[in-house]
Order: structure tokens, then C-alpha cells, then sequence
């Protein structure tokens, strides 16, 4: 059996946080550690002792919790109408939000100047004043959860995580009566 | 000897941080005793700055604000540090104009300098003051190096050695460092590893020195190239590009195809155009050429229709004619025409025998006429004796014939009567019968007319005529709706052009208002440039040498001297003669002349208004956007408003069109329909009317039996009567035969006693005329033949009507019988060859007629083709943005014949612009994600430009491609390996050199060791002793360092470019 790697601490930091270990990050390291032999059922294992449980999705790990308050759900859902919305705004640019993809905070604030219905949904997004400051926030508020990544002051990159964004929005279905469901 | 003391005496804080004013003594011991909040750090960090002049390393967290930010946040923020020498005072001022700069101020300081009237001065007005007081000052530091070098005395200006705290030493660096550690250490304590570092940097050199940060740069260069190379072999990456470049060349094939079809389209479309108006003259053409041959097949049919008609009337006539010669030769023949015929020829001798004998007679008796006489008398007297008997017989017989007849008709009348009473009867009885019948044929004829106007009738007359009267207005009204469907379309594009024309304006405007802009950004920077270059050189230069010697030069020289002059650094000004006002050697008066030249600051706040103006400029481009897109999208939405408003519009018409269409096939299914339920009413009607009919007939029939019936009823009490009748009859004949018989008899003896008494008179005149000689039996003779051919001439003559007449027929009609038929026959034949030949006519007409039909059917098949295709495009495709991008493409295509029709190339291209997309968009995704794992700066140039749109991803496609093909990432992999050798080979060398000192210092310590153990530290209740002793370094940097300069002496071949000895390793690795 192998010993358990090294950079368990520092993993176990980063996706106690909520956030994500995606491969095509400045995490990458971690991730291939995560991914190579049995680590993965190793960590698993181990965290599994903290009440979290790892995770995996299409080139990205995460922690679950199996028991959660009601509250911090109630808080979660909020959060994540809010990433639908996000979401909605990034997938209406001409670049969609794939992974790799990267964006520029002044480019996305010009193509706003250009697109009304795109301006539109930044101005409900974000209650900053100028253009780019409102796009550095929500492109911030990504990042913080792991779904974007800083490059440099003005561009983000899109982190393979957003395939976990896009799998909870496609589990969303909408009935006949215009009723929410999740499946 | 005078001790060398130079020490930090006073600080003072100026507008610094949160403090107004501060002095704090700071010469000897000092302790720092205060709340929380009072400025202890910030005076502490000050002495370190002032030792270490360096912002960063001043234990100042990323969170907190920058030094610049926090300590000097005033145009009249000061630091003071004062200095205490071995000869007097002297104080550096800290100052902020966009970055801190110094100035050493040769005296003690003294707050008036600064402070009036409890408010600190500007940087100027301080100068301003010195210069009142005559106070010396150094020209404003700008770099924190020159600072350093001048405190540490490194600097190689002679002016400044008075204000270095220790003599010069290039390696000074060590020095702030050390105390920077010292300030910033957390410990009580100072390590011997801390002394050991200050020995080591002290004896260190700068040839031998290991510049980290360049080890760490191309460390972390190798590193990141390390990484890129690793990201490329990773089985992700290799898959992604893989399908990027299927992908790829996919998108390539769907272009061309998307090309060729557009093509192929545009060329379809100009050929349908040209096909179109063609087809539609040949159908045209050939429809008139259809109806010219059917008017001519119908004259010819008419003809042949009349000339039959003609034909078939003359046969008639001729077959009539035959029949009645057959029928009178037939009566004729019954009649014995040919012996009447026969005896008809002998008439004329008849007439000339009776003429003859009559002379004969004549001339015979001539010689005895009274005798004859006599006798005649006597034979007249017997002959009127007979007819006097025979008119009492005739009377007799006239009796008992009209008695006869009398009982004869009293017979017939009885006969008749019965007859009479019969038929009356019989009438009597079949009245009712054919009164029946009457009706029931009444009835049938009733039938028979309704089904005649059943034929006639047209059944839902009212529905039809209404919807034949909605589709006449549906197609009356379609041109109106497809003429303002074109208008609206018209008006779009105007608008969109209009919109396209805005947006092109202010691209211009824009472009003209950034041109503009970067020029006058251009002019400042440069302007910024000129003064940061004069201000570079302005030491020196004129300007330097003559704010350090000569202060009042503005009053002066600065009024005469141009700026050119004054910062030219090779003029190497010198005092000659001092406190002369003269510009070789002539005096000007000066005093109402400006000051031309400009001072330090009023160069800096030139260049700080420049900058401002930079700034303006730029939000006064930011503003000039906002405005332009602001007006631009107004307009914008404006036109788009109207666009939306007209594509509403057409909609509406198109909807109205769709349904006018839809309206139009209804009401023609719903025409069918009313014509199929008619035609079923039709049958029921026409059913229920032939049964009707049936039942009618079928009545009259048995009607019609009974009456036949009764008819033979009335035939048979007809013969009965008859029969009985005729038996009367045979009765009454027979009585009557009986009377005329004896009647007949008595005639008979009377006659043959006349005949005896005439026989005697001729006797007794053969007698006489014996008596006289005469003998007349030739006379008797003669006399019975001249009776006899009297009696055959008048039987001629009762013939002579009867044989007219057959010979009238015989000329008109038997002679020409012959001539009739032959005339029949070749009438006949005569109209079976026009028969023929109408035939072989209508044979030609339908061949050419269905010829002209299959021409027609395949011309409306083709225009039909043209028709929906061009519609289809109209319709379904021209309106899509796909147009839009393919129009050059498809507009600019001559007409030609395609193998696919117009709908189909619209659907094809359709479908392979759906094709694209979706491959295009698997494409920009796969290229998103495969450059997204690779830096942003990766060495692979592996990244993408968002803004570049779909050229761009198509040139990282291209570039793969090349790249692979090129097999790029063997080069790479070559010189990050060549590279990664050469920092090997770095390193070692460096080490090589580093410790090359390892010895002096081991000796240096030695010597240390040696002078400790010599001192006696017995008196000493702290120090027993004191042992220094040499020890490998436990830094980790300088141990890698080793350990790679180590790896590089054991393996100097195993790494770098590929050679001889590390080609299989790196293969078995």
C-alpha cells in the first residue's frame, strides 16, 4: 500500500474551502497527485474521517457532505441561482465559458458596451458602477469558488470545475407549469 | 585623533502618517514606550528606512498600506534625519512628489525652515527658505540607490562625501541588509548564523556573487518549460489535439463545401432567374403553338364531320333510291308489267287490223244495204226485245241485288254495330289503362327531364361561386402583399445599412478621436521624455552646476540662458571669477526681462500636468465611449426599433400570405369537396331517378300488357263477329246466287229463244240474200274480228296509265340502278378513306398533342422547379444570417446549370452550416481547453487571442498542425535541455568560484578563534568564553547549489543536449 501523499494537508486545505482542484490549474501538481495509482482512494479514505468525501468529476476533484445544516443548504442554493445567472451572462458572450477558455475582464466589459442584452444582464449581476468593475467581481466571485483562475490582474481562466456548474444546470429541469425541479 | 562619530540623532515627522508633528532624539540608547497605536512602528520602520532606504523590506504586510501611501500622504509630508558628526550637524529630508526623493541639507534642522505659522511648506518653499538662510543643500536624490551609495560613501560625487556615514566600500549592500534583519528579526537575541552571513557578505565578491534571482528566473524559465513539455506529452493533451486537428480538418471540408455550395446556389439562383422568364416564353410559345394545332384539328374534324354527314345523307338518299326501284320493280312485276308491256306493242297493229277490217266490212256490204236494212230493223227489233228483257232482267237483278245488298248491309250494319259495342267495350275498358299508362309515361317523362336537369344541375352553386370568389380575392390580393413584403424587406436593409453606416461613422469618429488623442499623449509623453531626460542629466549639466554653486542663477543666467544650454551635459562649467553679473563681460539690465529658465519643481509639475493632461486625455476618451456608444445605442435602438416594428410587420404579411395560402388550399379542398358531395348527391339523385324510372317502365310495361291483353280480347270477339259476319254473309250469297241463277237461267232461255229467232232472221236473210246471190258468211266473220280488236285495244287502253307510269320509273329509277349503287359504292368508299384519313389525322393530332403535353408537363415540372426553388430561397433562406455571410460568395456567381436544385442547395447549406457550427463549436472547445492547459506565456506559443474570433482559432488549428507536422516539440525539447544544461553548468562554475573562498574564511575564523582564545574573559561574570568554529552552511539554497555543482562534476555529461553518453539514458528514462 502506498503511504499517503505528501500534499494531503495542503489538499485537504484547499477543498475544505469549497473550492476545487481542477487539472488544467495552477493545482495541476495536486491534481495529478490526487490522480495517480490509488491515491485518490487513499485520500478518499482519509477524509472520509473529517466528514467529507472526495470527489471526483471530469478533470476536477471537490469534497461532498453527505449531512449538511439546512441552512448552509438554503445557502448553497442561493449561491448557485446566483452561478446560473453568472453562467447565463458567460454563455451569451461570443466565448463560451468552456474549460481552458480565457477572458479578459476589459474585453468582456467592451463586448457589454456592444451587446445590450449582455449589458443587461451584467447591470442585474452586479450593483458596481463601471463596466469593468463589475465584470472583475463576478469573474472574482468565480474564482473564489474555484470555477475561474487569476491569470493576471485582467484575465481569468476557466477551470475544468465548470463542468461541475454545467452538470447541476443540466440536472435542472423546468415542468409544463413552469415549476423548478432537480432531479 | 578625533573619533569618527556619525550617528542618527533626531527624526522628525512632518504631516507623516497620522501625526502632524514629531521630534524624537534618538542618539544613544533609546527605548520606544507607548499605546497601541501611537506610532512606534512607524518611528521604528522610519530609522530603518532611513539606514535601509528600500519601501519593500520593511515588514509591511500586503494587506497594509505601501510606505509611499501611508507615511507621505501630503505634498507637505517631511521625514527628518537628522545626523550627528564628529564636526557638527546635518539632515536628509524624505519628501513625496509622485516618488519620495532627498535632499541633505548641510546644518542642523530647524523647523522654521519648514513650518509657517503652524502649516508645513511645499518642498519649493522649504528650498526657498534654505536658500534665504543660506543654508547648503544637495540636489534632490531620485533614485534610493544614489541615496544609499551617498550615505555609505559610494558615491563618487565629491560634493556628497561629507554627508557618508562610514568611508567608502562598494560592498556596502551588506550593511543595510544587516540592520534591515536586525530591525525586522523577532528574536531578542542576534544569531551567530546572523554573524556569520555579515562576515561572509563582507569578505564576499561581486565576481563571486550567485545572483539567486537570475538562478531563480531561469530555474523557474526551465521549470515552466519543464511543465509545458509535460503538459504536452499528458494523454489529455495529445487526445485534444488530436481531435482539434480532425476537427480542424473537418471545419476545412464544411468550408469548402459551404463554398462550393454557395456557389453552386448563387449560380443556381442566376440560372432559375434566366430559366424562369425562358420556360415561361416556351411554355407560352408552345401553349399557342397547342392551340393552333387544336383549332386546326378541330376545323378538320368539323370538316370531316359535315363532309361525313354530306356523304352518309347521299348514301341515304341513294340507298332509298334503291329500295324504291326494288319495290316498284317488284309491284310492277306482280302487276305483269311485261306482258302488258308486250301487249302495249301491239296496239298500233291492233288499230291499223281494226281500221282495215272496218273497210273491208264496208266495201262487203255496200250492194245490199235494203236488205240489210230490213233485216236490221228486224234485228233491231229483236236486239231491242233483248234489251228489254235484259233491263227487266237488270231490273229483276237490280232488285235482288239491292235487295241483297240491302240485307248485305243490314248484315254489315248489325256486324258493325257489334263491332262498335265491341270496340266500345274494349275502349271503354282500356281507357283507364292507357290513362294509367299515360300517367305512368307522364311520370317517366317527368323522371327522364329531371334527370336531364340533374345533369345540369350545378349543386351548391351559392358555396361555390362564394368560394371561388375568396380564392379570386386571395390572389388579387397576394401581388399587394408580396409587393409590400418587398418594400418592408427593402426598408430593413435600408436601415440596416443606415445602422452599419452608424457604426461605421463612430468607428471613424473613434478612430479619428484616438488618433488625435494618442498624438497629443504622444506630444506629453514625449514633452514627459524631454523633461525626464533633462532632469536625468541636469547634474551635470549647466543646470546642476549652477543650482549647486551659483543659487540666484534664475535671477540671472536663468533669464538669458536658453534650456538647451542649461541641461547640455558637456559644457563643464566653471566659476572663474565669482560675483560677476555679466554676460561676457557686457552688463544687461535684466530686471524687467522674465525668468525664462525653470526650476527643478516647476519642471516637475510640468511633467505632473502632463501626466494629469495623459490622464485627461484618457478619461476623456473613456467619456467620449461612453457618450459615443450611449448616442450610438440610442440610435441604434431607434433603427432597431423600426427593424423590429418592420420585421413585425413582415411577419404579419408573411403570416397573412401563409394564411392566404392556407386559406386558398381550404377553400380549394373545401371546392373539391362541395364538387365530390355534389357529384354524390348527383348519383343519389340520378340513382333514385333511374329506379323511379325502372319502377315507372316496369309499370308501364304491365300496363302496357294488360292493354295487349285486352287488345287480343278484342281481336278475338272481332274475328268471332267477323266470322259470324262473314257466314251471314256466305248465307245471304248463297240465297242470292240462287236468285241470280234463276234469274240468270230465264236470261238464258230467253236469250237462246232470242238467239233461236235471231238465227232464224239470219237464216231467213241468208235466204234472201241467197236469194239474191249473196253470201254472207265473210261478213260475220269480218264483224267478229273487228269485235275482237276492239275489245284488245281497250284492254290496252284500261292498261296505258299503269304503264306510263312504269316507264317514267323504269327511266328514273330501274335503268339507273346500276349507276345508283356504283354511285353508293364509291360514296362508301369515298367516305371509308376520309374516315381513314382522319383517323391517321387524329392519330397525328393526339401523338402531337401528347407530345406537346409531356413538352408542357416536363417545362411547368421544370418552371415549377425554378419557381419553388427561387421561392424557397426568397422565403426560407434570404432572410438568415447565413445569407448575409455566404451573399459575396453567392451574388457574385455566374448563372449555371447545377446538379441540385435551389431547395436543396438552401438545405444542404443550411444543414452544412449546422454542421459547421456544431463542429466549429466541439472545435473552439477542444482549442479552449487544450491552450488552456498550457501557461499563458508557454513557450509552445500555445494560446489564443478571444478577440481574434474564428480566424483565430482557426490559425492555433493551423499552428498545430505545423507544429506537429514540424515536430516542433523535439526542438523544444533540445533547448530547454541545452538550456537546463547551461544553468547546470551555471551554477557549478559559480559554486566553483563561491567556494573557492571557503579557505580564507576557514583561515579568517581561525585567526578569530585564535585572537578569542587569547582574551581573558576570567573578569567577566558574563562571557566564559568566546569559540568560533567554521561549519558547512545550513542554508538550502547554497545546499541545492552544491548539490547541483556536485551532480555536474559526477555526471558532466548526463544531461543537457542529446550526445554520445546520455542519448540511451535518457531513452531508458
Amino acid at each position: 500500500m502506498n503511504a499517503i501523499p505528501k500534499q494531503a494537508p495542503e489538499i485537504f486545505g484547499i477543498l475544505s474551502r469549497g473550492q476545487f482542484i481542477s487539472a488544467n490549474g495552477s493545482r495541476g501538481k495536486l491534481y495529478d497527485v490526487i490522480s495517480f495509482e490509488d491515491n485518490f482512494n487513499q485520500l478518499r479514505e482519509l477524509f472520509a474521517h473529517t466528514g467529507y468525501s472526495l470527489e471526483h468529476g471530469h478533470n476536477y476533484y471537490y469534497f461532498s457532505q453527505s449531512d449538511e445544516p439546512n441552512l448552509s443548504i438554503e445557502k448553497k442554493i442561493e449561491q448557485f441561482a446566483y452561478y446560473i445567472d453568472v453562467m447565463d451572462f458567460f454563455s451569451s458572450m461570443d466565448q463560451k465559458p468552456t474549460a481552458g477558455t480565457r477572458y479578459r475582464v476589459t474585453q468582456i466589459a467592451e463586448e457589454c458596451f456592444s451587446n445590450e442584452r449582455l449589458k443587461q444582464k451584467l447591470l442585474a449581476l452586479s450593483r458596481r458602477e463601471k463596466m469593468v468593475d463589475k465584470v472583475a467581481e463576478i469573474a472574482g466571485d468565480l474564482a473564489l469558488s474555484g470555477f475561474f483562475e487569476q491569470e493576471d490582474e485582467d484575465t481569468y481562466k476557466v477551470m475544468d470545475a465548470i463542468h461541475y456548474l454545467e452538470q447541476v444546470i443540466t440536472l435542472i429541469t423546468i415542468d409544463d407549469d413552469g415549476e423548478q425541479k432537480n432531479s | 585623533m578625533t573619533e569618527s562619530k556619525r550617528i542618527l540623532n533626531r527624526i522628525v515627522f512632518i504631516n507623516i502618517a497620522n501625526t502632524d508633528y514629531s521630534n524624537v532624539e534618538i542618539a544613544g540608547n533609546t527605548c520606544f514606550v507607548g499605546t497601541n497605536n501611537m506610532g512606534k512602528t512607524t518611528l521604528q520602520r522610519a530609522i530603518l528606512f532611513f539606514y535601509s532606504a528600500n519601501t519593500r523590506q520593511l515588514g509591511i504586510s500586503t494587506s497594509q498600506k505601501t510606505f509611499e501611501d501611508y507615511y507621505f500622504q501630503y505634498p507637505n509630508s517631511y521625514i527628518v534625519y537628522e545626523l550627528a558628526t564628529e564636526e557638527g550637524f546635518f539632515h536628509v529630508m524624505v519628501y513625496r512628489n509622485t516618488k519620495l526623493f532627498y535632499r541633505f541639507v548641510d546644518g542642523a534642522f530647524d523647523p522654521e525652515h519648514y513650518i509657517n505659522e503652524k502649516e508645513a511648506l511645499l518642498p519649493k518653499a522649504v528650498l526657498a527658505r534654505l536658500n534665504e538662510n543660506k543654508i547648503d543643500y544637495s540636489d534632490q536624490i531620485e533614485t534610493f540607490e544614489r541615496y544609499r551609495n551617498i550615505v555609505y560613501g559610494a558615491d563618487p560625487d565629491k560634493r556628497y562625501k561629507k554627508y557618508a556615514l562610514m568611508k567608502g566600500n562598494a560592498n556596502y549592500h551588506n550593511i543595510p541588509l544587516a540592520i534591515t534583519s536586525i530591525f525586522l528579526s523577532s528574536e531578542s537575541v542576534i544569531r551567530a548564523e546572523f554573524v556569520k552571513e555579515c562576515i561572509a557578505n563582507a569578505i564576499g565578491s561581486k565576481h563571486t556573487t550567485i545572483e539567486l534571482k537570475t538562478i531563480e528566473r531561469q530555474l523557474r524559465q526551465f521549470s515552466e518549460r519543464y511543465q509545458d513539455i509535460e503538459t504536452f506529452f499528458r494523454k489529455d493533451s495529445s487526445q485534444r489535439s488530436d481531435l482539434i486537428r480532425d476537427n480542424f480538418s473537418t471545419i476545412q471540408r464544411l468550408k469548402i463545401q459551404q463554398r462550393k455550395l454557395a456557389a453552386d446556389l448563387g449560380a443556381a439562383l442566376k440560372y432559375a432567374i434566366v430559366q424562369k422568364d425562358e420556360i415561361s416564353g416556351k411554355v407560352e410559345a408552345k401553349r399557342q403553338h397547342l392551340e393552333v394545332h387544336e383549332q386546326d384539328f378541330r376545323a378538320k374534324e368539323e370538316l370531316h364531320r359535315d363532309s361525313h354527314k354530306e356523304t352518309n345523307q347521299e348514301i341515304g338518299a341513294l340507298r332509298s333510291k334503291l329500295r324504291e326501284a326494288e319495290k316498284k320493280q317488284t309491284e310492277y312485276e306482280d302487276q305483269g308489267i311485261a306482258d302488258l308491256l308486250r301487249e302495249a306493242e301491239d296496239k298500233p297493229r291492233l288499230q291499223l287490223d281494226v281500221q282495215a277490217r272496218e273497210n273491208e266490212y264496208v266495201t262487203l256490204t255496200a250492194g245490199f244495204s235494203d236488205v240489210e236494212q230490213q233485216f236490221k230493223t228486224l234485228f233491231d227489233a229483236l236486239e231491242n226485245e233483248r234489251r228489254e228483257f235484259e233491263y227487266v232482267l237488270q231490273s229483276q237483278g237490280l232488285q235482288l241485288d239491292k235487295n241483297h245488298q240491302e240485307e248485305k248491309n243490314q248484315l254489315r250494319d248489325l256486324f258493325l254495330k257489334d263491332k262498335d259495342i265491341q270496340q266500345g267495350e274494349h275502349a271503354a275498358s282500356t281507357e283507364q289503362l292507357r290513362e294509367q299508362k299515360q300517367t305512368l309515361e307522364f311520370t317517366l317523362k317527368d323522371a327522364q327531364h329531371k334527370e336531364q336537369q340533374l345533369r345540369q344541375h350545378h349543386y351548391f352553386a351559392g358555396e361555390v361561386n362564394e368560394l371561388k370568389e375568396k380564392l379570386l380575392a386571395i390572389e388579387k390580393r397576394k401581388p399587394e402583399l408580396t409587393a409590400s413584403l418587398k418594400v418592408k424587406s427593402t426598408a430593413i436593409d435600408a436601415l440596416k445599412k443606415e445602422s452599419e453606416h452608424i457604426t461605421e461613422r463612430n468607428k471613424i469618429e473613434t478612430d479619428q478621436y484616438t488618433e488625435k488623442n494618442q498624438l497629443e499623449i504622444s506630444n506629453c509623453e514625449a514633452e514627459i521624455k524631454r523633461i525626464d531626460d533633462k532632469l536625468s542629466v541636469h547634474q551635470h549639466a549647466l543646470f546642476g552646476y549652477l543650482q549647486e554653486h551659483y543659487p540666484a542663477w534664475y535671477e540671472t543666467i536663468g533669464k538669458v540662458c536658453h534650456e538647451d544650454l542649461l541641461f547640455n551635459p558637456e559644457l563643464n562649467p566653471q566659476v572663474i571669477k565669482k560675483n560677476v553679473d555679466a554676460l561676457y563681460g557686457i552688463r544687461l539690465d535684466l530686471s524687467n526681462l522674465p525668468v525664462q529658465a525653470k526650476s527643478l519643481e516647476q519642471y516637475e509639475q510640468v511633467r505632473s500636468e502632463l501626466r494629469e493632461k495623459i490622464s485627461e486625455l484618457h478619461t476623456n476618451f473613456l467619456q467620449f465611449r461612453e457618450e459615443q456608444v450611449r448616442a450610438e445605442q440610442t440610435k441604434q435602438a431607434t433603427i432597431s426599433k423600426k427593424i423590429a416594428s418592420l420585421k413585425k410587420e413582415i411577419a404579419q404579411v408573411q403570416y397573412d400570405l401563409e394564411q392566404d395560402e392556407k386559406k386558398a388550399q381550404q377553400f380549394n379542398l373545401d371546392l373539391h369537396e362541395l364538387k365530390r358531395k355534389g357529384e354524390q348527391q348527383r348519383e343519389q339523385e340520378s340513382v333514385a331517378l333511374y329506379e323511379q324510372q325502372e319502377k315507372l317502365k316496369k309499370e308501364i310495361a304491365s300496363v302496357q300488357e294488360k292493354l295487349k291483353l285486352q287488345e287480343e280480347k278484342l281481336k278475338n270477339n272481332l274475328r268471332a263477329l267477323e266470322e259470324s259476319y262473314q257466314e251471314k254473309l256466305v248465307k245471304l250469297k248463297r240465297a242470292f246466287d240462287r236468285e241470280t241463277a234463276k234469274v240468270k237461267e230465264q236470261r238464258e232461255d230467253k236469250l237462246a229463244d232470242m238467239e233461236e229467232r235471231k238465227s232464224k232472221l239470219q237464216k231467213e236473210r241468208t235466204t234472201v240474200l241467197k236469194k239474191k246471190g249473196i253470201d254472207d258468211t265473210r261478213l260475220k266473220k269480218l264483224k267478229q274480228e273487228i269485235e275482237s280488236l276492239k275489245q284488245a285495244l281497250a284492254a290496252i287502253d284500261q292498261q296505258a296509265t299503269l304503264l306510263n307510269d312504269y316507264r317514267k320509273d323504269k327511266r328514273e329509277l330501274f335503268d339507273r340502278v346500276g349507276e345508283f349503287t356504283q354511285q353508293k359504292q364509291k360514296l362508301e368508299d369515298s367516305l371509308k378513306s376520309a374516315d381513314t384519313s382522319f383517323q391517321a389525322a387524329r392519330e397525328v393530332y393526339a401523338k402531337t398533342r401528347k407530345l406537346y403535353d409531356d413538352e408542357l408537363k416536363q417545362l411547368h415540372s421544370q418552371l415549377k422547379e425554378f419557381a419553388d426553388g427561387l421561392h424557397h430561397f426568397d422565403n426560407h433562406f434570404r432572410d438568415r444570417i447565413l445569407y448575409d455571410r455566404l451573399r459575396h460568395l453567392i451574388d457574385q456567381e455566374p448563372a449555371g446549370r447545377t446538379e441540385l436544385s435551389i431547395t436543396a442547395l438552401c438545405s444542404q447549406l443550411q444543414a452544412n452550416d449546422n454542421e459547421f457550427h456544431a463542429q466549429f463549436g466541439k472545435f473552439r472547445e477542444n482549442v479552449s481547453e487544450f491552450a488552456g492547459r498550457f501557461r499563458t506565456d508557454n513557450h509552445f506559443n500555445f494560446r489564443i487571442n478571444t478577440a481574434g474570433g474564428e480566424a483565430e482559432f482557426e490559425r492555433f488549428a493551423s499552428y498545430l498542425e505545423e507544429f506537429y507536422a514540424e515536430d516542433k516539440i523535439k526542438i523544444s525539447i533540445a533547448e530547454v535541455a541545452k538550456s537546463h544544461g547551461m544553468l547546470i553548468d551555471a551554477i557549478a562554475s559559480k559554486m566553483r568560484a563561491l567556494t573557492e573562498f571557503k579557505g580564507r574564511i576557514s583561515r579568517m575564523i581561525s585567526k578569530m578563534e585564535g585572537d578569542f582564545s587569547k582574551a581573558s574573559f576570567e573578569g567577566s561574570r558574563l562571557i566564559e568564553y568566546i569559540k568560533l568554529k567554521s561549519e558547512d552552511s545550513e542554508n538550502k539554497v547554497l545546499r541545492k547549489l552544491q548539490r547541483i555543482a556536485d551532480f555536474r562534476e559526477q555526471n558532466p555529461f548526463l544531461y543537457g543536449e542529446a550526445n554520445l553518453f546520455n542519448t540511451r539514458y535518457k531513452r531508458q528514462r
